[in-house]
């Protein structure tokens, strides 16, 4: 088949206005939010619906064309990008809630509806969609499924994969399946579960059947300021350790209060603090009114230097403002970012913080932490400026010592961001051969020609990342 | 011999996973199938296609691997029952928040990989949600670890989800990751009549278990950590409430699961050209 024969049956099934293929119009596609990792597609497709995903998917199937998936693009690991000639199927003209059976408590969402569009859909039913990454005003449920994303409501609530009951999918031949079960009945095999964080390999994600969970009763929110970012992580094991379950634990250090504070996004934290932890408490009057009590009696141990309770709504949302706003904040300090993703056990969260302190002195790149002390998900932020060569192989290299402790301390290379491009090199130290070879088997099963987002999730095929690498691959050491 | 039972000579009991491996790799070189069968608690569960030239149970590995009780999270051996792990975490303040039929007699490896419902799933989450990852053998004697030992990892596709319900047709279970949780500090019990509780639900903090209750019209509430106040419900004894929550689990039919139609295609990737468990090639 031609390369003209296969645009011209693609424009012939979105249409003329959804397909791009102008240099202009590629640029916007080239990268997600890890700028590290760059490739211009061949051409980009905006279908308006399930039929028009699987026929596309089929045209690009016959005629051995790469393709991904993507959502908003706000992926942190290089995984929705295509390799050279390849296509993306953009979701986001997909953004339709279909249904929301209050009394199911499901919502039935095409791919490419944002997260918390979701939620502001659900508020009317007294729901709302747990969980909230901190691109949630912006990312879509389709992209939260690939990457099985989190955010700060996940210590309660669980990650998408926990609210994903189930799942229309196009396979990678353009054939059309249901995975997963609204009821959650049981299926001898999980292909809900398995699709969940599997970066677009195995399938495409075209209607998603998910959990709401109710409108918690009454919601108070803590924020105390602690002299040093070894105490607040201490706290956070206090906490965990006494068997309270606060929605959310989040840590911000200096760094991060300071870019916040000098920000649009300011909220009065206090600069002088080495790091701040954020509490919230959620669900029936009773279990807030037990637990915040106890919580601040932890807290009273520590020498904190304010702890102020947020109970309007006005006030929580002012202190979610500076932490879901932290992100964008560090992001004005340096003309690139990298945001760093790693899990230890949450007993070994002090341990890692000072490592990432002595890997932020040796690479001389001003490091930020702002993370999920809870789950004990960490997310070191990196301001660099990737023009300078020295740079980008200072923050890669940085970035790969932190993730290796990480995995040291019996922890995970990824949390939220998952593999993509940016760790397929680490993947290998995570698990062993055997198991590498049984993921890929697994891939083949659904994906036997490799066409759907090809290289990505695992180490397949030497120099693959580096293909996508801006700057060129860099050894990390 | 799917489905029917199956008689203990025939039953291959495994010392540890070493010799679990070393069986499956005999097995695999003989080119005969297996199929785990734990205590045998669960064979209605066993996928009525299976057949298997021998039963391999790991129901002698019932050991506590590790528990880091600050991390609320524990690694047990297949053989580990529900009753024992209990008796471990004593003292810890924390439960596996799954209630599940059989529970007193089965091994958890058992409950896990036949993908046995849980009661709590409604207000905890469903049984797939507490295992993190664990140890596994493949067809042809391959040991695989999955998953992590932290509560979130997304590296890698998630192996653990595909194998867990896979009724022992991919792989035998070895140990498991399992997420822990506070256990509650106190519970009650409240009847509600069942024709009030649609009007009910949305009004009253969700319980943490629901069922009905002998065959009265009423529904049976069970709650953690709360004493609930509402004209339409009346607090129960809570000796009762328990004796009527055994009685409802023990008497209760779960559902088969659903046959996926991608189980051969998984089951050869992932041990590919051997007779895979329960399963002539």
């Amino acid at each position: 088949m031609s390369k003209t024969s296969w645009k011209a049956q693609l424009r012939e099934i979105v249409g003329m206005d959804y397909l791009l293929d102008s240099p202009a119009a590629l640029l916007a596609y080239e990268s997600d939010a890890l700028t590290l990792f760059r490739c211009k597609p061949a051409a980009v497709l905006l279908p308006a619906d399930t039929a028009e995903v699987a026929k596309c998917v089929a045209v690009l199937h016959a005629a051995k064309i790469p393709f991904a998936a993507r959502g908003a693009g706000t992926g942190l690991s290089g995984g929705a990008l295509v390799a050279e000639g390849g296509v993306v199927i953009a979701m986001t003209r997909m953004k339709r809630i279909h249904a929301i059976d209050a009394e199911q408590r499901i919502a039935i969402v095409d791919p490419g509806v944002v997260n918390l569009d979701l939620s502001r859909a659900a508020e009317k039913f007294g729901l709302r969609y747990a969980p909230d990454p901190a691109s949630q005003s912006v990312s879509t449920l389709g992209g939260n499924m690939a990457e099985n994303a989190g955010g700060p409501m996940c210590f309660l609530h669980g990650t998408t994969a926990n609210h994903v009951l189930a799942v229309d999918v196009v396979l990678p031949d353009g054939r059309r399946e249901t995975w997963g079960d609204v009821q959650n009945q049981a299926q001898d095999l999980d292909l809900r579960g398995f699709l969940c964080g599997s970066e677009g390999t195995v399938a495409i994600a075209v209607r998603l059947y998910l959990k709401l969970v109710p409108v918690p009763e009454k919601v108070v929110t803590l924020m105390a300021a602690f002299h040093s970012i070894g105490e607040a992580c201490s706290a956070v094991s206090a906490i965990v350790a006494a068997g309270l379950r606060p929605v959310a634990l989040e840590v911000m250090d200096q760094a991060t209060i300071q870019a916040v504070e000098n920000s649009v996004y300011r909220t009065g934290l206090p600069t002088d603090a080495g790091a701040v932890l954020v509490i919230e408490v959620e669900g029936p009057s009773a279990t807030v009114e037990h637990d915040l009590p106890q919580i601040e009696a932890l807290l009273a141990g520590f020498e904190l230097l304010r702890l102020e309770r947020a109970e309007t709504p006005e006030q929580r949302l002012a202190v979610w403002k500076g932490r879901k706003g932290a992100g964008g904040a560090l992001g004005r300090l340096a003309p690139d970012s990298y945001v760093m993703d790693g899990v230890v056990p949450r007993s070994k969260l002090t341990e890692i913080m000072e490592y990432v302190a002595e890997v932020q002195v040796e690479s001389g790149l001003p490091v930020a932490n702002l993370f999920h002390a809870g789950d004990g998900n960490i997310h070191p932020h990196f301001s660099y400026d990737g023009r300078d060569p020295k740079q980008a192989a200072a923050v890669e290299k940085a970035g790969a010592k932190i993730l290796r402790r990480c995995l040291k301390l019996g922890g995970s290379i990824s949390g939220e961001h998952g593999i993509g491009l940016e760790k397929q090199h680490l993947l290998a130290e995570q698990f062993g051969a055997n198991e590498i070879a049984l993921m890929e088997r697994l891939r083949r099963v659904f994906n036997p020609e490799d066409l759907m987002n090809p290289g990505r999730g695992l180490p397949m095929g030497k120099g693959c990342a580096e293909a996508f690498h801006r700057h060129g691959r860099i050894q990390s050491g | 011999m799917g489905g029917s039972k199956v008689a203990e000579q025939d039953i291959v009991h495994a010392k540890d996973a070493e010799d679990a491996v070393a069986l499956l790799q005999g097995a695999h070189a003989e080119g005969k199938s297996v199929m785990p069968c734990g205590k045998r608690s669960r064979q209605a569960r066993v996928a009525p296609t299976a057949r298997a030239d021998r039963w391999l149970s790991m129901a002698d590995c019932d050991r506590l691997l590790w528990l880091d009780a600050e991390d609320q999270t524990c690694e047990v051996q297949a053989g580990m029952s529900m009753l024992r792990l209990r008796e471990h975490l004593q003292g810890t303040g924390l439960e596996l928040a799954l209630m599940c039929r059989g529970e007193q007699s089965g091994t958890l490896g058992g409950l896990f990989l036949s993908a046995e419902p849980s009661l709590l799933a409604s207000s905890c989450g469903p049984s797939r949600d507490f295992v993190l990852g664990g140890g596994w053998i493949l067809a042809d004697g391959t040991p695989i670890r999955s998953g992590a030992r932290v509560v979130k990892s997304v590296a890698g596709y998630d192996v653990t989800r595909l194998l867990l319900g896979s009724r022992g047709q991919l792989a035998i279970n070895t140990s498991l990751i399992l997420r822990l949780r506070p256990a509650p500090r106190e519970l009650h019990y409240y009847v509600v009549k069942a024709a009030l509780w649609p009007e009910l639900r949305d009004c009253l903090p969700p319980p943490r278990l629901l069922f009905p209750a002998d065959e009265s019209g009423y529904l049976l509430l069970q709650y953690a950590n709360l004493e609930v106040k509402h004209n339409a419900l009346q607090a129960f004894d809570f000796r009762e409430g328990e004796r009527q929550r055994c009685a409802y689990l023990e008497a209760l039919t779960t559902q088969l699961p659903t046959p996926s139609p991608w189980l051969e295609a998984t089951a050869e990737a992932c041990a590919p050209g051997a007779p895979h468990f329960g399963r002539q090639p």
